[in-house]
């Protein structure tokens, strides 16, 4: 109790009678001098000594005050047989020395900042920043299973049929021809490892087994850059045109010039041109493009979720669309899918433990080869979106 | 990897001495301290010192332990560079404990730490830069 007890100037029937301020929700305090009991009111302008109002005897209060001032707690004996409060008062002055007590660190209510040391934080399993993008060049390609780390793919080049045979004339014979290409699988591997300590260490996340969980996904990655890297090496290459040039208020090039001559040369070369791929921006130029989506048409396409990797059909060429952010923005490949293959090989997984030093590891490897074996069924278009 | 990380194969760490009266921070070359009974070592002092060497691996020792997890050759461990290196160049310790390199011909055989390999996230090895954290194979190797 904070209070102190103060004159207070009023008529003859109060003298003696002491206003004790701080008292709230029209609630006033009088020390009655006549049996020395501190009395609440609820008329503010004069005490009201009913049994009912008699709250404490004031020399018995005021002596647990200054033990508790002094001691933290009450410490003299005369308290075990001495309420401080009249009965009805007791649970209120209770309430009243819990919420003075709760700032203290020793004793009094316990409230969560007089524990910062042992506060537990709430970590949330969920972890963020992990790379959840996606990769679709590794399925633009023919994608053939060897169990075998070295081989062989041949080629069968065109048989022609003679034509406009004269009467009775032999027809010539006629026969396939082989080429072949030789493949030998590099690999790719991951190896993760830690020490025993690891294991009794109270992490809220298992770096070591999401470190092995990532693996999957990051294969893949590695599996389309490796793709990317054999499809941009194409050698069949032409000088395309700016999609989102623009002259007046129409585009100046025509993509469909570019996919044409790209797939003019494929057919030439025995091809079928059914795959296109390219960078989202690339594929936003060629939908904006006026000779894609017309000035005045509704657009032929879009682009949904802009940047991030998808596979669509490319309006009006019949071509599927391979949009991913590992391609230039600046360059198309147009190709038969057959003229790439991507060669998938064995994988394999093993754990070890190192008891010497009280480590263990896991390794994950593979072996894959993406390779082009028909150079001139893949087209590479240049300068299209710089 | 972390500075201080090894390389799990060849690894040949044992614990050695230290004093108590500092710390020996993590990812470290080495030298030999006479000035404690038994000796022992600490974070290599002078620019060039001579072998034999060590790198203080895995944890930084406080200051009241004892004793040091300590790289020897044939470890692969995660050093910082001192300076560019290139890749299969010797290296020895800079004044603090890093790496930089080793200059054939002018340089005597025993500031030889190890080899510089690559550095940390390159699979191909490359040129590393001051303050790179770089993988060195210990030893003369």
């Amino acid at each position: 109790m904070s209070q102190t007890l103060t004159q207070e100037p009023s008529g003859s029937v109060e003298t003696n009678v002491q206003k004790i301020p701080g008292g709230s929700h029209g609630h006033t305090a009088y020390l009655n001098p006549e049996d020395n009991y501190i009395y609440v009111s609820y008329n503010r302008a004069k005490p009201e000594f009913f049994t009912e109002n008699k709250v404490a005897n004031a020399p018995i209060l005021r002596k647990a005050l200054a033990e508790v001032a002094k001691h933290g707690k009450l410490v003299s004996e005369e308290f075990n047989e001495v309420d401080l409060f009249q009965p009805r008062y007791q649970a209120p002055a209770e309430d009243y020395f819990k919420y003075i007590a709760k700032t203290a660190a020793v004793g009094g209510m316990m409230v969560p900042e007089n524990f910062s040391a042992i506060n537990i934080t709430n970590v949330l399993a969920q972890l963020r920043g992990t790379e959840e993008r996606n990769y679709v060049v590794q399925d633009s390609v023919t994608n053939l299973n060897t169990s075998l780390l070295e081989g062989r793919i041949d080629i069968e080049a065109g048989f022609d049929v003679h034509k406009n045979i004269p009467l009775g004339a032999e027809i010539p014979s006629n026969q396939v021809t082989y080429t072949s290409v030789t493949f030998k699988l590099p690999m790719l591997g991951a190896h993760v490892a830690k020490y025993n300590e690891m294991n009794f260490t109270n992490l809220e996340h298992d770096p070591y087994r999401n470190s092995i969980n990532r693996i999957g996904k990051r294969v893949i990655k590695a599996k389309a850059e490796l793709t990317k890297d054999a499809i941009v090496a194409a050698t069949a290459t032409s000088a395309g045109s700016s999609w989102i040039a623009y002259t007046g208020g129409d585009s100046t090039n025509n993509p469909y010039v570019d996919i044409g001559t790209a797939s003019d040369a494929i057919v030439a070369a025995n091809g079928n041109p059914n795959v296109a791929i390219m960078n989202d921006r690339t594929f936003r130029s060629f939908f904006s493009n006026t000779w894609v989506r017309g000035s005045t048409e509704v657009t032929r396409g879009n682009s949904p979720n802009p940047g991030v990797t998808k596979v669509q059909q490319l309006p009006g060429t019949g071509l599927q669309a391979y949009i991913d952010s590992l391609i230039s923005n600046n360059e198309v490949y147009i190709f038969d899918r057959e003229a790439i293959i991507g060669f998938q090989g064995p994988s394999a997984v093993t754990t070890y433990e190192d008891p010497h030093h009280r480590a263990e590891g896991y390794y994950y490897w593979e072996y894959f080869y993406a390779k082009i074996i028909e150079n001139a069924k893949i087209y590479k278009l240049t300068g299209i979106a710089p | 990897m972390p500075k201080g990380s090894t390389e799990p194969f060849n690894l040949n760490v044992k614990t050695q001495n230290k004093a108590t009266n500092a710390q020996l921070a993590i990812g470290s070359i080495c030298i030999r301290s006479t000035a404690i009974t038994p000796n022992g070592w600490k974070v290599a002092d002078a620019a060039g010192a001579d072998g034999p060497f060590c790198a203080s691996v895995n944890q930084t020792a406080d200051t009241t332990n004892p004793a040091f997890s300590a790289a020897f050759a044939p470890s692969e461990v995660m050093l910082e560079a001192g300076g560019t290196i290139q890749p299969g160049s010797y290296v020895k310790t800079d004044a603090t404990g890093k790496a930089v390199a080793h200059v054939t011909g002018t340089d005597t055989e025993v500031k030889i730490v190890g080899r510089y390999i690559t550095k940390e996230g390159e699979n191909i090895p490359v040129a590393c830069a001051n303050a790179d954290i770089i993988k060195v194979r210990l030893g003369m190797g």
